[in-house]
């Protein structure tokens, strides 16, 4: 039942009506609200609005999903996605290509999620983060898998704005039931937060047993994908031979990709295309970091499937 | 025999002739120059927050949560203060300087017109026609407004002063015949018999509230109070007069507008609001001058809170209309508030309660 709004006659008759009822209407609003004020000011950093799961805010990649597709680049249409290669074995064609993104060309209409064919992307329903530098908005590999860290979560408490039947627009307090329907995408949430542990693990477990452990590991999850992958077919045959060669590039960059340095971006530069030669400086040491990464997903895409 | 002039001699003389020689006192500090700037920060913070609250948003806060952003007009005023004041080069300079300081002398003349007490050592003039007097008093400075503008060579400045000479003599006239409605009904221009007569709690307010009514919209208009905000509309014309001014010079010019609505303020508290009256001015200087003015002054702010609370409330008029409430609703508004005086002194309302005698 629709409420039907009360039928007035605005311009009140004769002269008297006007000023006299017209006035004091208004005075009486105005204190009215002076005594009950219904602010509605979000104020920011202390409050912030809770949006729903949905919102198109801050895209994050599923590594384990990716197929590699290049869907997503493709439908980008301000070429903010783009496709980089893993660094492979020397002289060797690259088998995969994963997307990373530029958020400095990104505008966030979500068409590289609704392509996904394997749901690896998704939106974090927040926008509101601040980089430093424009540099930052160009993310890696490693990055692109994080959720982004929001500040304002931990400082301000969530509101949301509803609309009241007698007061309007009003302001309240958002419950954490809101919160509850992300569990159906539970699978999308352990990515983001397994990979911190798993990476301070690493550097333990590094030195030694790393260049036999890891190489096998990194194959793995590259099989079970290779269905759903056309240029599969090539990967058995090359199995045995790279274990150790390949292993010996990642842990050389492990050392030298924590300061920035152009020697680290040397390694990947070997591969087939000049295009992905011509790259930054920047854009080749955070490639470097994508190995390191690949390394570590592996690992615990790895150490999942040991537990189920 | 020769006195001693010692140090203390000249202190206590320094006090006694200059400090609190009541035409000074009541210049400078209550209810002068220092009054009216904490009045004009409490009033600039009030109307802010009060139409915040209507406008459904906060207002000043971030800069002291706890009180509200009070600090905020404290930090524009030494903003405003430490500015650099920036004089155009096609301005008429001496005119340009001289216009906003004769403005605010102008606007706290009144003050000196006023009784704050009924004890006669505190008077700063007689006070046999002190009504009349601040009354012709606050007519004095919308000109230099006017000035203002003609020596700021700027069309916005321009167009402002025209608005403003229309808006003064649509209002003087009001407001002269609204508060001289009180005249006719006791017979005597004496603010101190005014007040007195009011003393019994049937304040002058009460009785004839189309006289109080007409006052308080013709503050509105000479003040630029927010419906009749012309002069200095900010989204028409850049700041009115006052668009070439900056710094401490802009400063001067809205100090000008909130004094003069002080002024009147008071004037209307005494005239309307029976001035200091449920209190009987005692002796000495505490509680036969300071105690009776802060009453006062209290009844003036009350005054001034609620004409900022219009802003919350009500748009801007045209100047058109403005002129048309003015000319067609409010003169003869103030002439029935005439008439309703000059009822009142024919039924001698006043003269029974003992306190004057009535002429005739």
């Amino acid at each position: 039942m629709p409420a039907r709004p009360e039928i007035r006659e605005v311009p009140k008759r004769g002269i008297l009506g006007r000023v006299v009822a017209g006035n004091l209407e208004a005075l009486l609003l105005g204190v009215k609200y002076f005594l009950d004020p219904n602010r509605f000011t979000l104020m920011y950093p202390h409050e912030y609005i809770k949006l729903d799961t949905g919102y198109r805010g801050f895209i994050v990649l599923i590594y384990d999903k990716c197929i590699g597709c290049g869907s997503c680049a493709r439908i980008c249409p301000t070429r903010a996605m783009r496709m980089i290669f893993l660094p492979q074995k020397e002289g060797e064609r690259a088998r995969k290509k994963y997307p990373v993104i530029n958020y400095n060309r990104c505008v966030f209409c979500g068409y590289c999620v609704d392509i996904c064919p394997t749901e690896a992307l998704y939106h974090v329903p927040y926008h509101d983060i601040v980089y430093h530098s424009m540099q930052e908005l160009v993310l890696t590999l490693d990055e692109f898998q994080r959720e982004p860290d929001y500040a304002t979560a931990r400082e301000g408490i969530p509101v949301r704005y509803v609309f009241d039947e007698r007061r309007g627009l009003v302001k309240v307090k958002a419950e954490e039931k809101q919160a509850q329907p992300a569990p159906a995408q539970q699978p999308q949430k352990q990515a983001p937060s397994t990979p911190a542990p798993a990476q301070q693990a690493k550097p333990a477990a590094a030195p030694a047993p790393a260049p036999s452990q890891a190489q096998p590991q990194a194959q793995k999850p590259a099989e079970q994908q290779a269905p759903a992958q056309s240029t599969a077919p090539s990967q058995p045959a090359q199995q045995p031979a790279p274990s150790q060669p390949q292993a010996q590039p990642t842990a050389a960059q492990r050392t030298t990709s924590q300061p920035t340095q152009p020697a680290a971006a040397e390694q990947p530069a070997e591969q087939p295309k000049p295009a992905e030669q011509a790259q930054k400086p920047e854009r080749a040491q955070g490639k470097a970091q994508h190995t390191e990464d690949t390394g570590t997903q592996d690992t615990q895409s790895k150490s999942q499937e040991g537990g189920s | 025999m020769v006195e001693m002039v010692t140090a203390y001699v000249i202190w206590h003389d320094f006090l006694r002739y200059l400090i609190f020689y009541p035409p000074v006192y009541q210049f400078i500090i209550i209810p002068g120059l220092i009054a009216a700037l904490v009045v004009a920060i409490f009033i600039i913070w009030f109307e802010r927050k009060a139409a915040a609250r209507v406008q459904m948003r906060y207002g000043p806060y971030e800069i002291s949560p706890r009180t509200g952003g009070a600090t905020q007009l404290i930090a524009d005023l030494i903003r405003y203060s430490f500015q650099e004041i920036i004089v155009p080069r096609t301005v008429d300079a001496a005119i340009y300087f001289a216009a906003p300081v004769a403005a605010v002398i102008l606007s706290l003349m009144p003050l000196n017109a006023i009784p704050l007490t009924s004890n006669p050592a505190f008077w700063p003039i007689p006070m046999d026609y002190s009504l009349l007097v601040a009354v012709a008093l606050t007519t004095l400075s919308p000109i230099f407004v006017i000035v203002m503008a003609w020596a700021s060579n700027n069309k916005f400045s321009l167009i402002g002063g025209v608005r403003e000479s229309f808006i003064v003599t649509a209002y003087e006239l009001v407001a002269v015949l609204s508060m001289l409605s009180v005249a006719a009904s006791m017979s005597t221009f004496n603010l101190v018999d005014i007040v007195e007569a009011q003393s019994g709690g049937l304040w002058y307010g009460l009785l004839n509230p189309p006289a109080f009514l007409a006052a308080f919209i013709a503050t509105l208009m000479t003040t630029s109070g927010f419906p009749f905000e012309i002069p200095d509309a900010e989204s028409e014309i850049v700041a009115g007069p006052y668009t070439e001014y900056s710094g401490l010079m802009y400063g001067l010019d809205m100090g000008a507008a909130y004094i003069k609505r002080w002024v009147f303020s008071v004037l209307m508290a005494l005239v309307f609001l029976g001035g200091w009256a449920p209190y009987v001015p005692g002796t000495g200087f505490v509680l036969g001058y300071l105690v009776p003015s802060l009453i006062v002054s209290a009844k003036a702010l009350v005054i001034m809170a609620v004409m900022s609370f219009l802003r919350a409330v009500y748009g801007r008029y045209r100047i058109d209309q403005a002129l048309g409430v003015a000319w067609e609703i409010l003169i003869p508004l103030a002439m029935a508030a005439f008439g309703v005086g000059l009822a009142e002194a024919y039924f001698h309302v006043y003269a029974h309660l003992g306190v004057m005698a009535v002429a005739g």
